[in-house]
């Protein structure tokens, strides 16, 4: 078994005296899908806040190839091959597609203020790479039709998809889809969980926050349930389906149905 | 199709419009009739490098400074006290506002940009204040209220720059640099990065953009370059005179980028037009010309929020459509 690319130790997160993520340890192993599933204010994220990030935890250990990360600034994280996308869009809507993506090379590339304003060789030739690794990316998502379009006139599933090819540009090992699914119609999300897979085949390991259990069925190896911010199961489909505690924190314990017909 | 949202992508077309702009504009001279004329065209390049770094700033970063004016202010108080009263090249002195205006920003802005929110307006108003209550104060040096007199004109090469055609030469190469500095920047790595920085700073930081670095490097830039125009400005009229960099003059930049367009690149040459021709439009209204100020950004936030550039830009979609047809 090889070592996990990314782990959560004992990890917690108060808010207000309320644990979102509760001693939560888990491992993701490289060249996995592995999703996170769970009831509405079951802490997937927080969690995924936690390990991009945008949050702290308030105990507990994050690593990333066994290196420390829980500490380190959100954007550091990119450059150490961590990317992640939105459940609400965030897509620079003033910028084309294609700039989008390329913002997205912000990693890979190095020009900064003084080199940027002369238009330094070195400058202008990153520029041309990073503009032909981000057509690479959109069309990886499908997308290369669309790349001078301006993103605020892009639809709905096809923002999803930019903002997948952005993640994308920077390279992750890791990547990070907060509800890749949602808001999008039957077909776009098999669409959606065809380039996840595409993805992933391209050696990309993939976490995913999910509540549309036919793309989580489709593509996950691995899945990781949780409820009040506590793992309750983590296995493959087949066996989380048959956990008696994922059947009851989706549709209620027993007798409290029997409650209810009273 | 009529985006909700304009556009602040800078295409091949914008350095072609650039050119043939600061070409037609090296023909200005020919047509003014007189000298009165000419020094509108210099009062323009200048006005366009402060509306041009404050769009910098706030069109394209989304970062608000009300100090606009005290950092024009501290350049041309340094470059003109040093060669007024010290006998240095203004030359040295334009390298003294630089680095002056740079290390002022830098440090309101390190402080003030790691906050969420307004800060850096709130920093910056206070920076104005105390720059204002300075230039009044230190009279030894700056010559108080009654203003800095005897600042030197520039030379080179033994040849002095008056405010004449050589003076309107010399802004129009300085100020054509900054502004295709300007321009490289935002088609450049880092200009990516503060434009998408003022949409969503969450995305900016999920793409590893260093959110508060980026947004200092910009905040220093654009006062350098107003600090640049404040060298200009001395030189031209070899004085200077603290009610010019007041609280009230950062405001009235802020309504000269709104009303030409902010985030947009030609809003600042538009902008830097209403701001030397109205004043002597409103001439007859004196003190209220401020007044006339607010009541137009009321005017054009209502009904032109993209300013004239976008109210042009809106007339020449219709034009087309109609030529279409």
């Amino acid at each position: 078994m090889s070592a996990p690319l990314l782990e959560a130790r004992g990890v917690t997160r108060m808010f207000a005296g309320l644990a979102a993520v509760q001693d939560l340890s888990f491992a993701v192993t490289p060249g996995a899908i592995k999703a996170v599933i769970g009831p509405n204010g079951a802490g997937k994220t927080t969690l995924l806040n936690l390990l991009s990030g945008f949050i702290e935890p308030s105990a507990g250990e994050i690593r990333l190839e066994n290196r420390r990360i829980d500490a380190m600034p959100a954007h550091a994280r990119v450059r150490h091959g961590m990317a992640r996308t939105f459940q609400n869009l965030q897509v620079f809507g003033r910028m084309t597609a294609l700039e989008n993506v390329m913002v997205g090379r912000h990693v890979r590339t190095r020009a900064g203020f003084i080199a940027g304003m002369l238009r330094t060789p070195a400058s202008r030739r990153e520029s041309a790479a990073a503009r032909a690794a981000a057509v690479k990316s959109l069309a990886l998502v499908g997308l290369d039709g669309r790349a001078d379009t301006q993103a605020t006139d892009l639809s709905f599933g096809e923002l999803k998809l930019l903002e997948l090819a952005r993640a994308l540009a920077s390279e992750p090992r890791l990547l990070l889809l907060d509800e890749p699914a949602a808001g999008l119609a039957m077909a776009e999300t098999d669409r959606m969980a065809g380039v996840i897979r595409g993805i992933n085949a391209g050696g990309v390991t993939v976490v995913l926050v999910e509540h549309n259990m036919r793309l989580v069925m489709s593509i996950s190896h691995d899945i990781l349930v949780l409820n009040f911010g506590r793992r309750i199961a983590e296995g493959s489909p087949a066996i989380v389906q048959a956990e008696p505690a994922v059947i009851e924190a989706y549709l209620g314990r027993d007798d409290d149905a029997r409650a209810d017909d009273a | 199709m009529d985006s909700p949202v304009s556009s602040n992508s800078v295409s091949r077309n914008s350095y072609r419009v650039f050119a043939v702009v600061w070409a037609l504009l090296l023909l200005f001279p020919l047509a003014a009739p007189n000298n009165f004329i000419l020094n509108l065209g210099i009062s323009w390049f200048i006005s366009l490098a402060l509306a041009g770094s404050l769009n910098l700033l706030m069109g394209y970063a989304g970062q608000i400074s009300l100090s606009h004016a005290a950092f024009y202010g501290l350049g041309a108080y340094a470059s003109g006290v040093l060669s007024a009263k010290f006998g240095v090249s203004p030359w040295l002195g334009l390298c003294a506002a630089i680095v002056l205006t740079g290390v002022a920003a830098f440090l309101i802005g390190w402080p003030s940009l790691k906050l969420r929110g307004h800060y850096l307006a709130m920093a910056t108003l206070g920076f104005n204040v105390i720059m204002s209550v300075l230039f009044v104060e230190l009279r030894g040096l700056t010559g108080g209220p009654n203003g800095l007199v005897g600042v030197p004109s520039l030379s080179l090469f033994g040849y002095e720059i008056g405010a004449d055609i050589r003076f309107y030469l010399f802004a129009w190469f300085v100020v054509g640099l900054l502004m295709l500095l300007v321009l490289n920047l935002l088609d450049s790595r880092m200009g990516r990065a503060l434009r998408a920085l003022s949409t969503s700073e969450l995305a900016a930081k999920a793409n590893g953009i260093d959110v508060h670095a980026v947004k200092l490097g910009v905040f220093v830039l654009s006062a350098v370059m107003a600090g640049i125009a404040g060298f200009l400005y001395v030189h031209l009229n070899n004085f200077a005179s603290p009610e010019n960099f007041d609280f009230v003059a950062s405001v009235m930049l802020l309504v000269v980028v709104a009303l030409g367009g902010t985030g947009t690149y030609w809003g600042p040459f538009l902008g830097a037009l209403l701001h030397v021709v109205l004043p002597e439009a409103l001439r007859a209204f004196a003190d209220f010309e401020i007044l006339v100020y607010g009541v137009s950004l009321v005017l054009v936030l209502l009904f032109f929020p993209g300013g004239l550039s976008g109210a042009i830009a809106r007339l020449w979609r219709l034009v087309g459509r109609g030529a279409a047809r």
